[in-house]
């Protein structure tokens, strides 16, 4: 299965990525920005996204809305300080599977991306 | 009749006796069936009796709740509307009645910033879209804390609330309804900040506390009274002519005793008296600038003296108290001593707070004897130490660079000659620049650019006493407010005595004066 990791942070991007070793996942990408990421996802098809709120050039709320304009069966975890959590609830009521906050808490992230893709 | 005709007939008769048996039998069967259906009945009756009773209990248990509760309780549907039973405190909190059916979003909307009723608006929504987890109910709940103003009988009030919101849910996961309780914090918020505000002035009264018991009972008195005195002297030069032509003058001799008194101040370590009298400083040097000054303007100064007097007061209350502590420790050391002393500590202070390093050497201090607390000397010193800060000595890593100890050396050294007592003041810093100390006194007007060409270097330096002259251009805690050294000089005039200066670039500056010791006595009994 393959997973697209969108955070502007490399440490919190690492951090995701490594919570997901193990998890038999390919990582098909890392985006920092929004835009790169509905990049990513148009290129790799990906069946589970990680994405944050802040970010340069394009939000992830912009970016979940656009992935979910091409695939509207998207799978996008929105992963986000609770600072941002207007954009969480935002995201979460426009079709994110689900609402993570910063700090990850890495069994919470692993139990919900399992359950994310299962079929 | 025939004999077989009555065998058949006595049978027959037989047969209705029987069948009368019968019937008498299910007639009582019938008759018990009634009965036992009538108790049925009545026991029914009781127990719906009974259930009812309950029913009225309970219904009065939940309206007591309900009409008692502090914290406001409701539940909210579908499309965000209250229910019809809700704690009486919710209209209480929200300054309406009859709330049952009203939108809630659109109830609070008209209370708090437009961001926060969408933000509540969106999260409700979501509520009944999809399950969340528990956390995140608390997580993404954007009313944990808010601000609310509500208009009661044309009167703002504002209010602290905090709501908390917990589904009641469908067997799908999804919530049918939201049961929110939301308190008000407003009480507490206020308790909050007096606490803080009562935390911060008893922080204060510790400070003097603390002042009071480590200075030295003579320098403090000292303080206290000269500082009584300059208040009134304050107070005199705002009493006197306000024509907008006077108010420069006003302010100049105002600036001048305000920084005398920061000046002991800093050397009793009075911190508050300090940062007041600075903040006293910016002021007037705010004023300085203002065109169309007008007596109006200088009304907010008033404010300072006031809160000067206050702190003042409350070193007399504190004082006062721990008389008796303090009279014990009174004779203890003398006053020359307790001046170096009270040197040592300021020096010390300064360094901190430059992130200079210096050591104060004395010499002869003893000399000076019940002198030592006549204002005068203390003031000159004090002034002295703060202009060694802020012009000589020079940051440790500077000093090292140029083959100096990273640690300055000031030395004072006091010596009676016939009548005068003489002082000589050495610091090893910088030294005075003597180009800049020109320039300077070229752009303050004190000397022509032509004529300044034409002095010695020791009488460009003799311009650093002159009023209004400072080489350093940012005002400070510790010098570069103009005013100083020409305090100093005015000083020692009145104690009928004189000031040189002598100065080595990059090596050193010493100061040696003499004061008049009949003046210092006189002074010294004028106060006493």
């Amino acid at each position: 299965m393959k997973i697209l990791i969108v955070d502007d942070s490399i440490i919190i991007q690492k951090i995701i990525e490594k919570g997901v070793v193990g998890m038999q996942f390919e990582v098909v990408g890392m985006a920092r920005t929004g835009k790169d990421a509905v990049a990513l996802y148009k290129t790799h098809k990906p069946d589970i996204v990680t994405m944050d709120i802040t970010m340069p050039e394009m939000d992830g709320l912009t970016a979940l809305e656009e992935i979910k304009s091409f695939d509207p069966a998207a799978k996008i975890i929105i992963i986000s300080a609770l600072s941002a959590k207007e954009m969480a609830v935002k995201a979460l009521k426009i079709g994110a599977v689900e609402y993570l906050r910063k700090p990850i808490d890495e069994k919470l992230l692993q139990d919900t991306i399992a359950k994310a893709v299962q079929p | 009749m025939e004999n077989g005709d009555i065998q058949k007939l006595s049978r027959e008769i037989e047969n209705l006796r029987d069948d009368l048996k019968d019937s008498e039998e299910q007639n009582e069967v019938l008759e018990n069936f009634v009965f036992g259906l009538e108790k049925q009945t009545a026991e029914a009756r009781e127990e719906a009796q009974r259930a009812y009773q309950a029913l009225e209990r309970a219904k009065a248990e939940t309206d007591l709740i309900m009409n008692s509760v502090s914290d406001a309780i409701f539940l909210i549907d579908e499309q965000l509307k209250l229910g019809a039973a809700y704690s009486r405190s919710l209209e209480t909190m929200f300054e309406e009645r009859e709330l049952s059916g009203k939108n809630f979003p659109d109830l609070l909307s008209r209370r708090v910033e437009k961001e926060i009723s969408d933000s509540l608006r969106d999260f409700l929504e979501l509520t009944f879209l999809r399950p969340l987890r528990p956390e995140q109910y608390t997580d993404l709940n954007p009313l944990t804390e808010i601000s609310a103003s509500f208009d009661t009988a044309g009167k703002i009030k504002e209010k602290w609330l905090s709501f908390q919101f917990s589904p009641l849910r469908r067997e799908n996961g999804i919530a049918e309804r939201l049961l929110v309780v939301a308190r008000d914090l407003t009480y507490e918020k206020n308790l909050e900040k007096k606490i803080e505000s009562e935390r911060a002035e008893s922080n204060r009264q510790m400070e003097l506390m603390y002042r009071v018991l480590s200075a030295s009972p003579t320098l403090l008195k000292d303080f206290l009274g000269e500082t009584r005195r300059e208040v009134q002297e304050l107070e005199d030069t705002f009493a006197g002519n306000q024509a907008a032509s006077a108010l420069i003058p006003v302010l100049q001799q105002a600036f001048r005793i305000i920084h005398s008194i920061k000046g002991n101040a800093t050397l009793i370590g009075v911190q508050s008296i300090v940062e007041l009298a600075h903040q006293f400083e910016e002021n007037i040097k705010a004023l300085y600038k203002r065109e169309n000054l007008s007596g109006l303007d200088i009304l907010p100064l008033l404010d300072f003296i006031f809160r000067l007097k206050q702190i003042i007061a409350e070193m007399q209350g504190v004082i006062d108290k721990v008389r008796g502590f303090q009279a014990s420790l009174t004779d203890a050391t003398d006053k020359g001593t307790l001046l170096g002393e009270a040197l040592r500590e300021m020096c010390g202070k300064l360094a901190a707070s430059t992130g200079k390093k210096a050591e104060i050497h004395l010499t002869g201090f003893e000399l000076l004897g019940d002198l030592a607390s006549v204002t005068g000397i203390k003031d000159i010193l004090i002034q002295l130490v703060r202009n060694s800060f802020a012009h000589g000595i020079e940051d440790p890593t500077e000093r090292e660079n140029r083959g100096k100890a990273a640690t300055g050396q000031i030395m004072i050294a006091v010596e009676t000659q016939g009548d005068f007592i003489l002082v000589r003041y050495r610091d090893d810093g910088n030294g005075i620049d003597i180009n800049r100390v020109a320039t300077k006194a070229v752009r303050s007007g004190l000397i022509g650019r032509a004529e300044v060409v034409h002095l010695k270097p020791a009488e460009i330096a003799e311009f650093i006493f002159h009023t209004n002259f400072s080489t350093r251009d940012e005002a400070d805690l510790t010098g570069g407010q103009g005013v100083g050294l020409d305090i100093v000089k005015k000083n020692i005039n009145q104690l009928g005595g004189w000031i040189k200066v002598q100065s080595k670039r990059g090596h050193y500056t010493q100061f040696i004066f003499a004061l008049a010791l009949q003046a210092l006595k006189s002074r010294g009994e004028d106060k006493t």
